[in-house]
């Protein structure tokens, strides 16, 4: 007689509130594909944990968003946020695309510079810019965001050494209704210091100003606070041509849309609460368009969205180490990746989805890293059918950020991969190994004996 | 032993002593049916082999937890005496 | 003829009900033929075990797991027992119902739903769009993604304020120290935002509502609550009739064009006599039984409206109708407790 198939043997208390299991057929979600490419045989190939990307919605997503923008506006420029993501493959594609380059550090700089990219592409935020950095990106025609005005007097300083007028544009910050309300960049627009500012360069004898940045915060579910954005940046720009004839190259609205990633504290899933990119758009496109410009000019609209065009395209693939029970009864899953290579679990409830399913009952479950910390966990909760050790989970969006903020702690970092629009792979950082992590130490020459 | 715990054949138990009730998995039914029959528990993993497609270890620990299970949820406790 | 099957959500009737088992009250009063599907969310919600409330039951994925969930196991009670209308009572739940608005219809589904914008509009968040743009009086709010700018509150607003959560809930805070703590409470329950509120005093009234999405309104009855429970629901209340609240109903609904039921919540202020608007709940009300005694049978009207029928028109609320709730010990079958458990679903023989 041939046997029945197994599951593993399940008991759960019924409470009130329990969550229930009747959501059947989408809840039971598996992941065992990646652009076409089986995740089992990636892990075979590449091992685990493995950050995988996708080619294909790198460049599809980049295409939505630029049409959003320019099929409402006649100039718009994108500028991708290398702090968001900044492997050179990654950079490379968004820059094939047509995009510029947004740094936020003489670091970042150096790697756009590194990458091909123009001076005159790269756009230059950031509190702090060292002088050097600063004086190099003016003699490169970097486009320089000034945040303060001690920066304003450096730069101010510089050009008059380099002999010539050098452009600049001034960070504008202001009340668009969201809280936290991020006033610590850039001049205040409500205060009127932001005019004050621009009046003062407008006076410069070495200074012209060509443009006006604002980035307002970061995953903004409300695109309405960019219409505010766009009209108060207009509106900034009619008093300034007015007192002092100066108009304006373009207007930069920074980034902060939000991806379809859903935040621990959103109560319903990113995929349902996110603002299709058109609305962003439509909020940003009409506020501009229906303001009046200074001699007709309209400005060229630069953005600078890394998480809203990045984050779906990037996966962690791991996988099962043990499972565990708790005392109470929790059921807890320890895999292979933690915090320290997905360190945007501490904000976002991510997927966490089986690669195969074979069945049983589902249960809520802990799904900590391998860490030996008390903060590795990768989703406090989350339904999962039972696994075995070596069954693997994608967690999902995890493209931004993570590449960037991850921490080297007590294991190495994963590879990254990216999958090509013909289902190429391709690692596009390895593993780490021991002498990147000791290779920048000395050992002093009294501490070299071993006993 | 048993005799306060209904199990029903779609995985709906009932602990008469407390009121609480409880949801199990195919297997979870087959395992609690044998020890409410009377199948003594280091018998349960060769029993699970016998009728599911499944190797002896992983019967064997699925085995221990799931009565680790029960003894956590209060289930097999014996009766104050 | 088949009978209409009317699907009606929300069967949770604790000390804070849901509106789920006075909308269905309310159908069986106007239409005794109609078979009626409950969409419960927990097992223990009493609305699934009553007498002459729902035909049948089935268990639904809460709406935090995405409108994808929702519209699968839909997808499943459809097969079972076809919906010809489905009557969403919860706040949290709108959201993902308007996602899979088209996809219903297709499956012979009807709503009558508030627009996206328009739900969107009456968020505590953006309720003050109401007073720029159509001079209703609203409270000042502002809306709190996180915790940070708590300390600065009391630069911007008087105090005492009022703490809401984004679906319910809602706390009058006497310092940012108490803001803070509903905060943190707010927003584990609801998510973000969490809205702060310029605290009106006076007499709180409330009016159930629908409007035909066009800036009319198909009818209104108002209530003062006459005894509330701890946590401040109606647990008595007693319909008014005054014109200057009326005229007030009329404007907002005309504003705001909503589209579907709604309960708004009005201050009459206690400082200088003004209406100002608090809340516009985008779904029946709990009390929503009392307009049916009340001679204008709103959730029926919803039914109607869902069905692209003319509702005829409804008169004036009579003043002076009472309800008083109650409480109320139901035996159930535990077989049927059984059978929800398990399989998730309940048919009356």
């Amino acid at each position: 007689m041939s046997k029945l198939p197994y599951e593993r043997p399940t008991v759960v208390k019924h409470t009130s509130g329990l969550a229930n299991k009747f959501g059947r057929g989408s809840s039971r979600r598996t992941v065992p594909r990646i652009d076409g490419v089986a995740v089992s045989s990636l892990i075979e190939q590449y091992g685990s944990p493995l950050f995988v990307f996708s080619e294909h919605t790198l460049r599809m997503r980049y295409r939505e968003v630029h049409r959003a923008f320019s099929m409402r506006y006649p100039k718009v420029q994108l500028a991708w946020s290398y702090k968001t993501n900044y492997l050179d493959a990654i950079c490379r594609i968004y820059h094939q695309e047509g995009s510029f380059a947004e740094v936020v550090s003489e670091m970042e700089y150096e790697m756009a510079r590194r990458l091909g990219v123009p001076g005159e592409r790269i756009l230059f935020n950031g509190p702090y810019k060292p002088s050097d950095a600063l004086r190099r990106a003016f003699e490169e025609g970097a486009k320089v965001h000034l945040d303060h005005y001690d920066e304003l007097y450096e730069a101010e300083r510089i050009a008059r050494s380099l002999g010539r007028k050098v452009a600049v544009a001034i960070r504008v910050n202001m009340d668009t209704g969201i809280y936290p309300r991020w006033d610590r960049f850039g001049f205040n627009f409500d205060s009127g210091e932001a005019l004050d500012a621009a009046r003062r360069i407008a006076a410069s004898e070495h200074l012209v100003l060509t443009g006006l940045h604002c980035h307002i915060g970061t995953f903004i579910l409300e695109p309405e606070a960019y219409r505010k954005a766009a009209t108060n940046l207009a509106t900034l720009a009619r008093e300034l041509h007015k007192d002092s004839g100066t108009t304006l190259d373009y207007v930069d609205l920074g980034g902060g849309f939000a991806s379809r990633a859903t935040l621990h504290e959103q109560y319903a899933p990113g995929t349902d609460s996110t603002p299709p990119i058109d609305e962003y758009a439509e909020a940003i496109t009409s506020a501009l368009l229906a303001a009046s410009w200074p001699g007709g000019k309209m400005p060229t609209l630069y953005l600078e969205t890394g998480r809203a065009l990045v984050d779906e395209a990037g996966f962690l693939v791991t996988r099962v180490v043990g499972n565990k029970r708790l005392p109470g009864g929790a059921r807890a899953l320890v895999v292979d990746a933690g915090v320290s290579a997905l360190f945007t679990s501490f904000w976002y409830r991510h997927d966490v989805l089986p690669v195969e399913d074979r069945g049983g009952m589902l249960e809520e479950t802990v799904v900590y890293g391998p860490l030996c910390m008390n903060i590795d966990v990768v989703r406090p909760s989350v339904l999962l059918p039972p696994l075995e050790p070596g069954d693997a989970l994608v967690v999902r969006p995890v493209g931004a950020y993570n590449v960037t903020q991850w921490m080297q702690f007590i294991r190495y970092r994963p590879p990254v991969l990216l999958v090509g629009e013909d289902g190429q792979t391709d690692v596009i950082r390895r593993g780490e190994r021991i002498e990147d992590i000791k290779g920048p130490e000395e050992l002093p020459a009294r501490l070299k004996a071993e006993q | 032993m048993f005799a306060h715990l209904a199990l029903s054949e779609n995985g709906f138990l009932f602990d008469q002593r407390t009121g609480y009730s409880f949801s199990l998995s195919r297997t979870g039914v087959f395992l609690l049916r044998r020890l409410l029959d009377g199948t003594p528990p280091e018998q349960l993993a060769a029993a699970l082999r016998e009728t599911f497609e499944v190797d002896e270890q992983t019967a064997e620990r699925d085995a221990i937890q799931f009565l680790s299970r029960l003894k956590d949820l209060r289930l097999t406790e014996e009766e104050d005496r | 003829m088949n009978p209409l099957r009317i699907a009606v959500t929300g069967l949770n009737a604790t000390d804070n009900p849901a509106p789920g088992v006075p909308v269905i009250r309310a159908l069986r009063a106007a239409s005794p033929s109609c078979e009626i599907v409950g969409l419960a969310y927990d097992a223990l919600d009493p609305g699934n075990y009553m007498s002459e409330i729902a035909d049948h039951v089935y268990l639904m994925p809460f709406p935090s797991h995405g409108a994808e969930m929702l519209l699968d196991r839909l997808r499943y009670v459809q097969e079972r027992t076809p919906l010809d209308v489905l009557l969403p009572t919860l706040d949290a739940e709108l959201p993902a119902y308007l996602k899979i608005q088209g996809a219903l219809r297709e499956m012979g589904i009807r709503m009558f739903l508030p627009s996206e914008e328009q739900l969107k509009l009456r968020s505590k968040a953006r309720l003050h769009e109401l007073r720029d743009k159509y001079g209703i009086e609203v409270p000042s709010a502002v809306a709190l993604s996180d915790s940070s700018p708590i300390h600065k509150l009391d630069r911007e607003m008087k105090f005492p304020v009022m703490v809401k959560g984004q679906f319910y809930d809602a706390h009058i805070a006497y310092s940012p120290m108490e803001v803070e703590a509903h905060f943190q409470r707010l927003r584990s329950k609801w998510g973000v935002p969490v809205v702060v509120q310029e605290f009106v005093s006076g007499e709180e009234l409330d009016i159930v509502a629908v409007g035909d999405g066009q800036g009319g309104l198909v009818g209104s009855v108002a209530m003062r609550k006459m005894q509330l429970t701890d946590k401040g629901k109606a647990w008595g209340g007693i319909t008014i009739h005054d014109a200057r609240l009326a005229a007030f109903v009329e404007k907002t609904m005309a504003a705001i064009r909503w589209r579907g039921p709604c309960e708004l919540e009005v201050m009459k202020s206690h400082d200088n006599g003004k209406l100002y608007l608090l809340e516009i709940n985008p779904r029946f009300p709990a009390w929503v039984y009392l307009s049916v005694a009340a001679g204008c049978n709103l959730p029926w009207a919803a039914v109607q409206l869902a069905l692209g029928e003319k509702v005829p028109p409804m008169p004036v609320a009579p003043a002076g109708v009472m309800f008083l709730r109650h409480s109320f010990d139901q035996i159930c079958d535990f077989s049927d407790y059984k059978a929800l458990t398990t399989q998730g679903e309940l048919h009356c023989s």
